[in-house]
Parts: C-alpha cells; structure tokens; sequence
C-alpha cells in the first residue's frame, strides 16, 4: 500500500507532543476523523507555520506506514483560514463548540461527505455572519440528523400510532423522536413546545442561507440545545465540554 | 508472593507513575524505568528528594502566581519594578522566558491556562478574577497581554482586553509576526496578515 496520503481536513484539536511537535485531531474528508502528529510543528522557524491552528480548513501530506496509528504530517497548505473566528471571542466559543461535537461524537476513521460539508459550512457561516445563535441551532440540528435523529410530527417513534398535536410534546432520547402520551409513560423524557420541534424540522430542510429571513427566539435556541444534548448524552454516553463554557463566556461579570 | 513478582511490580508501577508525566508514552516510560533501575542507590535518592522538595517549598506567589519558594514571589516584592505595569502570561514558565530578555521591567500574572472550551475551560477557570482584584489597589495604568499567540491565547487576550478597557487600563498586546532569520517568500498568509497589522513606524 502506498504510505502517502493527500486529503484536505479541518484541525478540530492541538496538543504539545513531546519537546517540539504538535499532535493534531483533524476532521478530514478522506479519511474521516485522524490523529496526526507534525514533528518540530511548535519551533518558531517550523514548516507548517499557521497551517495548523485551530478551525483552519488546511491540505494536508501524510506518511502513514499499513499498520501504523499515527499519520505522520510532511507537509501542510491552508485552504480556508476563518480570520473573524479567531477575532472574536463569541464566534470563538460557537467554533469550538462545534467541534466538540465532531471530536466527541464522531468515530475515527469513518468518512462522510455530508458531515464534511455540514462542518465547513457552519464554520464559514460563523465566520461570515452576525447570528451566532441561528447558526449553531442550525448546525445541531443538523447533525442530529446525521447521527440518526428523525424529527417526525405525526407519528410517534416508539409505536408509530398517530400523534395527538399539544403545545407541549414529549421527546424521548432512548428512541430518537417524538414519542406519544402511552410511550413516554415510565421513560426518560424532555418536553419541548410543539413549535420547537416544528423549527427543528424546519431547520432541518433548509439550507443556512434561509436563516437570514427567520427568527428564532431565544427559548427556542433553549429548547434545541436541550434536546440535543439530551439525545447524544444518552446515546452515546460522552459530555460536552464547551457549552457550559460558552455560557460562562457570555455571562461574564454580568 | 514470590520476592520475584514483588520486583516485577515495583517496576511496573514506576513505569505508570512516568507515563503521567507530559509528552512520555509507555516505551519511553519504561526506557526511563529502566534507567532509573540502573542507577546509584545515591542519584535515586537525590532525585527522590529533589521531588519530593519541589512539592514541600515551591509554591504559587499569593499575588501574581508565579511559582516561588518565598510569599510574594521575588518579582512582586522588588522595589526596582514598576508595579503598575503587569505583563498577562499563560503559564509560570512563560515569566522565565520574558525574565531572561531582562526587558521588562514591570509585574506579572499568571491565569494558569487559557481559555478552552474544548477543554471544558472557561473563565472561572482561569486566575482573572485575582487579575481584576489588583487593578484599582495597585493603581494597574497598563497591562501587556502576553498569552499564546495561537487561537486559544488570541481568544483570551480579547476576552481580557474586553472586560479591561472599561477599567481605564491601557491594554497591550504582544507582538505577533515573522520569526528573525525566516524569509517572507515562504511564510504562509496568515503569519504574513499577523505581521502586517503588528506594523510599527520606524
Ligand atoms: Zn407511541
Ligand atoms: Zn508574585
């Protein structure tokens, strides 16, 4: 097998490695979610420069031997640099917050296409435009759908009979959708306003460019981000580190 | 128990104590055990000691959290520095290196870290609460922030610089640019856009 690789990713992850080196979690459209290490990345005089900071959309040339772990970085190329995110503490928080959900909860080494797309979209959307909040709903929403959330109205998850229209619906994370008054009897639920699921699925169909027709209040971002957490906590087991930051962040000293 | 298996895991928990330690994996770990196993009954010792030494004297100067033997650190009770001037850095050993220039002059702070979201780091997190306590007792007129200069270090320097301005403090930023002995021609866009805006009159 040739041992060179050539991929484009997003860096999702720095660490120091060593005296010198730079050991990376990249999000690539290859190879999926890599580790990768770059030797004397964190010298001053290094090769890489800022290829590989944070959120930085970089080409990127690998060495990586069969049954080796590592891919070993030779060299890198920015390919998109988000200059706002790194200017602004607020976009800073919503961009590491979304890389938190690739670096928790997508697997190593499984690529999707759709998931590339969706994460360099959102970072670019970030960059660009003033409605964090819109964006980041968006982008979770989003990614329920691609880790197997199915927001569907009519019907309940569980049972599949038809559901009765409330204001408040029960959304159940053991099954991944709205769930009716029989089932989410005796289980773990989150209730939500009907219309939160309603823009959910809204959200859902639509591309990020229809965001700057809409508004979204502020007890509906509430509402998303419950259900979503929610969701991928139970399903997976795994925390988020950022959102409880990103609160702190804006909160501060107020 | 065997007296031979006694051994085999004195060993093996010195390789897992080592393998704590940052940037040391297991093969390392156990190159180092190994070591340490060859070595004079004498030089363990002193490295015992030394260890254990560091953890009973050295500790975090009360003011600005830089690691010291004596409370307040060396810097904080000089009556040769401006005190009120102090330089933001992310970690102790960050003053070590701006110590060794010899060019500043003033005081520090230490936030221990910066802020990290993927890390589940926020503000409280950091020393900025103790940072905002001495400005006014100290009569801080400038702070220069000296954080990191990748994303992290640039997100806290504008979050500092945010809640410090309205305080009357005069904030500085360290600069950022091309590295002396690199060469323009091959350094990529961003470091180029750094050093640009970082441009002085001469
Ligand atoms: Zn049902
Ligand atoms: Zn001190």
């Amino acid at each position: 097998m040739n041992p060179y690789h050539k991929t484009t990713g997003i860096i999702i992850k720095v660490r120091s490695y060593g005296e010198a080196n730079k050991h990376l979690t990249v999000y690539t459209k290859a190879y999926g979610k890599i580790h990768a290490v770059a030797k004397g990345a964190k010298k001053i005089k290094s090769r890489f420069g800022s290829t590989l900071e944070l959120f930085t959309e970089t080409k990127l040339f690998f060495y990586k031997q069969a049954h080796a772990e590592l891919y070993l970085l030779t060299q890198s190329q920015i390919a998109t640099h988000f200059k706002n995110i790194s200017k602004d503490v607020k976009k800073y928080t919503y961009a590491s917050a979304v890389s938190d959900f690739i670096n928790t909860f997508v697997p190593f080494g499984e690529k999707s296409h759709s998931l590339y797309e969706l994460f360099i979209q959102t970072l670019y959307k970030l960059d660009t435009e003033k409605h964090e909040e819109k964006v980041f709903s968006m982008f979770m929403v989003k990614f329920l759908a691609q880790v197997g959330f199915r927001i569907a109205l009519d019907c309940c998850t569980s049972c599949g009979s038809d559901l009765k229209q409330k204001i408040r619906m029960s959304v159940s994370p053991k099954h991944g959708g709205v769930v009716c008054e029989e089932c989410s009897d005796g289980i773990s639920t989150v209730e939500v306003f009907n219309n939160t699921l309603k823009l959910m699925d809204f959200l859902h169909r639509k591309t990020f460019d229809t965001l700057s027709k809409i508004m979204i209040g502020e007890q509906s971002h509430m509402e998303i981000e419950k259900v979503v957490e929610h969701f991928l906590e139970y399903n997976f087991e795994l925390r988020l580190k950022s959102l409880k930051v990103m609160e702190s962040v804006n909160s501060y000293g107020k | 128990m065997s007296m031979e298996r006694y051994n085999a895991g004195a060993l093996e928990n010195l390789i897992n104590e080592l393998g704590k330690l940052p940037g040391i994996g297991p093969k390392s770990a156990q190159r180092l055990a190994y070591h340490i196993l060859k070595s004079s009954k004498e030089d363990v010792s002193n490295f015992a000691k030394a260890m254990a030494e560091v953890k009973e004297k050295v500790r975090y100067c009360s003011k600005c959290f830089n690691i010291t033997e004596s409370d307040p650190c060396n810097v904080c009770s000089s009556t040769k520095r401006n005190k009120n001037i102090i330089c933001i850095v992310e970690e102790p050993l960050d003053i070590m290196s701006l110590e060794k220039t010899g060019s500043f002059r003033g005081v520090y702070h230490v936030l221990m870290g910066s802020i990290s979201p993927l890390d589940g780091i926020g503000p409280e997190d950091l020393k900025i609460k103790e940072l905002l306590r001495r400005i006014e007792p100290e009569k801080i007129t400038e702070v220069i922030i000296a954080t990191n200069p990748d994303v992290e270090g640039e997100a806290t320097a504008l979050f500092l610089s945010k809640i410090l301005k309205p305080l009357g403090v005069k904030v500085y930023r360290l600069a950022l640019g091309i590295p002396m002995g690199a060469s323009i021609e091959y350094t990529d866009e961003v470091t180029l856009a750094r050093a640009l805006e970082g441009k002085k009159e001469l």
